[in-house]
């Protein structure tokens, strides 16, 4: 079966600094010389699929792009460079303006982060859950309010509250109205950002629960954000770590626990509270290296990396495979 | 030094007059925290972890009134203080990491200013030496670069510095006792574990305590050397970190560890806790679990909350005694061990609180030791 998303090589470069365009073109003229413009490569090179029915997580630090990717994916940033291919057509050649417009925005859909924060105070959650199947479907009176039941229904958000302010909710019933506002266009692909790190324990395993019986329902694949790896592991299939722009290690998620391949997946690892590592625990000294005009020719986490060698500081790792499916980008990956 | 915990909070109940009622948001709470430990307050958002650290730090809300009981620090008693003896306090004796950093933070005042304030303020640093010490409060919190962050507004920060910032803040002035509202939410594992580490060696290597408030179970189980369980404005639980989670005595603490992923567990291993917190407004049972237990008998409905210790003495694990029913529980429901036999060696029973490290429980109908195995 095609895989519903493909990306090739994706990338995100944001010019920073350099004055407007008009003053550089004038400096250029002036001095004869091209000016050298900062670059934050915020996302690099980056290729991978998911599946249908498939969960892929996504981990890493702040600030690793994670988030720029997520924007990429679901359409609300263009890309520097790449392809994003979505059940098979090349979604990335629309601007992220016009794609508000397609039929696809209501196959990729996101819950956002932090359920307190994302909703319009002022609607109802009626409302919000109504909004999108206005705008992309076309729905009104008693088919919108029938299927707005529906979907309040599947996500287990009690009728009665449906006319209720966020204000109103609590935090897990706000975060059962985002699910449902993001499920009702009927999505093929959910990207979740987060979605539980603003919720309290007793509340995260009643959503993450029906997150898992929403995918098996629907048939939809998630992308996971997140980095609590303990959360990951439950939810996904496979799990893809990022590391200042670039993949660190991609992989099934057993693999990738039991087995990480490269020192900073065994590093996250380490760090998570009551995990206990194999080979005791790792810490990492220092904070990453600037993602701006980073060395092309350099593991991205040399410097920091508690096995780098002289090789690792002159030549960028290639990809190395560890299994049929499970891959790392390090010069002493464990095989 | 004497035997005066640093931090004391003996039997305090808590009140918020509010417009729509009077919300009682702690009752009948008693805590210690000694020098060089690290005690970790854990239960769901509403519980009354933060307000407990807002009486402690002597800086609740003006509709909060302390109606009972006495927090106290190093014996100095914190409610009905002066402001001004209070002031003194602060920042030098005892200072609070805030939760949200973001808001915690003067938002047009540059990060290395605000530290500076503190340290001018409370640290004896002079208009020579407050910026050197400030870069230095910031290389402590492992953030890059201090000498050019120092110059930075919290807005040009990410959240995970801004987070690091309150931090450096906190611990500028050497506080003896350090609060830490939800210190490491929203950060990387990674800084997580590097920030946990630099309060843990603070702690041993000055002797100061500390009191983690926190929801992530695993975190103050491998933080903390004891876990004050809070459920609804009560206390339900308190013990060492190792028998705590070992053993969870009360029925809420067991389906919160039940409820929280780990490595070894799948998605049907980890179970929901029914319900919701009661509202504090209106009238509440002696229990206040009482309505998402599934142990409850009739008399969580009839009597005053128990207090029941551990059985054992410490030391001997093996063999988990019986609990000890409180024979007089309608005595204000203190927390205290059951009979003479049972409290630690010089505790005198019946006036004072439980030894620290004693494994104490309120309920009625706690989890023996083959049911929580």
């Amino acid at each position: 079966m095609a895989p519903l998303l493909e990306v090739e090589h994706l990338t995100k470069i944001y010019s920073l600094g350099g004055g407007t365009k008009a003053g550089r073109w004038l400096k250029q003229r002036l001095t004869n010389t091209v000016p050298h413009q900062p670059r934050l490569h915020a996302v690099d090179d980056v290729s991978f699929t998911i599946e249908p029915g498939e969960s892929l997580g996504l981990v890493g630090e702040s600030g690793c792009g994670k988030s720029t990717l997520v924007t990429m994916l679901v359409r609300l940033s263009d890309p520097t460079a790449g392809v994003i291919r979505f059940e098979g057509r090349d979604i990335s050649a629309i601007p992220a303006k016009r794609f508000g417009r397609t039929a696809d925005r209501g196959r990729i859909q996101v819950v956002f982060q932090d359920p307190h924060e994302s909703l319009n105070p002022r609607h109802t959650a009626f409302d919000v859950i109504a909004e999108p199947l206005r705008r992309l479907q076309a729905m009104n009176g008693k088919a919108l309010e029938a299927k707005v039941r529906e979907t309040a229904e599947r996500v287990g958000l009690p009728d009665t509250l449906l006319g209720r302010f966020p204000h109103q909710l609590s935090g897990g019933q706000k975060a059962r109205v985002n699910i449902a506002r993001a499920i009702a266009p009927e999505p093929r692909l959910l990207v979740l950002d987060e979605p539980t790190s603003a919720l309290d324990v007793s509340v995260q395993a009643v959503i993450l629960k029906l997150l898992d019986r929403l995918r098996r329902e629907l048939g939809m694949s998630y992308l996971f954000v997140s980095h609590d790896l303990n959360v990951v592991r439950l939810l996904c299939d496979r799990v893809m770590v990022m590391y200042l722009g670039r993949v660190a290690e991609l992989g099934p998620a057993h693999d990738v626990f039991t087995e990480p391949g490269h020192p900073y997946t065994r590093a996250l690892i380490s760090a998570i509270p009551g995990a206990a590592p194999p080979g005791g625990p790792v810490r990492l000294e220092g904070d990453p290296k600037s993602p701006i005009d980073p060395d092309p020719n350099a593991c991205r986490f040399h410097g920091r990396c508690p096995i780098g060698k002289e090789l690792c500081a002159g030549t960028a790792p290639p990809w190395v495979p560890l299994g049929p499916a499970h891959g790392t980008a390090c010069h002493f990956a464990r095989r | 030094m004497s035997n005066v915990p640093l931090l004391e909070v003996d039997d305090v109940s808590i009140e918020f007059r509010t417009r729509s009622g009077v919300v009682k948001a702690l009752e009948d709470v008693s805590f210690t925290v000694a020098k060089g430990e690290i005690v970790g307050l854990v239960g769901e958002s509403g519980s009354g972890k933060s307000v407990s650290a807002y009486a402690a730090m002597g800086i609740l809300d003006a509709a909060g009134v302390v109606t009972k009981g006495r927090i106290a620090y190093q014996g100095m008693a914190i409610n009905g203080a002066k402001e001004r003896d209070l002031q003194a306090l602060r920042g030098r004796e005892m200072s609070m990491i805030f939760q949200s950093p973001r808001t915690a933070l003067n938002p047009i005042r540059t990060v290395g200013r605000q530290i500076g304030d503190v340290l001018r303020r409370h640290g004896g640093a002079t208009r020579q030496n407050w910026r050197e010490r400030a870069i230095a409060a910031l290389a402590q919190v492992r953030i890059p670069d201090p000498a050019r962050r120092a110059e930075a507004y919290p807005f040009e920060l990410s959240g995970g510095m801004c987070q690091r910032i309150c931090i450096a803040m906190a611990l500028a002035c050497e506080p003896k006792l350090l609060i830490a509202d939800e210190p490491t939410t929203g950060l990387d594992v990674t800084t997580q574990a590097a920030i946990m580490d630099l309060i843990a060696n603070l702690c041993r290597a000055r002797g100061m305590g500390a009191l983690l408030i926190t929801h992530d179970l695993h975190l103050a189980a491998e933080s903390c050397d004891r876990i004050v369980v809070m459920h609804a404005g009560h206390v339900v639980e308190t013990g060492p970190v190792q028998a705590l989670f070992a053993r969870p005595l009360h029925p809420y603490t067991a389906s919160l560890l039940a409820a929280t992923p780990s490595p070894d567990r799948s998605l049907d291993d980890i179970g929901a806790i029914p319900g919701n917190l009661p509202d504090l407004r209106a009238p509440l049972p002696p229990c206040r679990y009482r309505t998402r237990c599934q142990r409850a008998l009739e008399v969580c409905d009839r009597e005053p909350l128990p207090a029941l210790v551990e059985g054992k003495k410490e030391g001997t694990q093996g063999a988990f005694g019986p609990l000890h029913p409180q024979p007089t529980a309608n005595a204000a429901g203190q927390l205290r061990s059951g009979d003479g036999s049972a409290v630690a060696p010089g505790g005198t029973g019946g006036q004072n609180p439980p030894h620290p490290n004693h494994h104490t429980v309120r309920c009625w109908n706690p989890l023996r030791t083959e049911e929580a195995a």
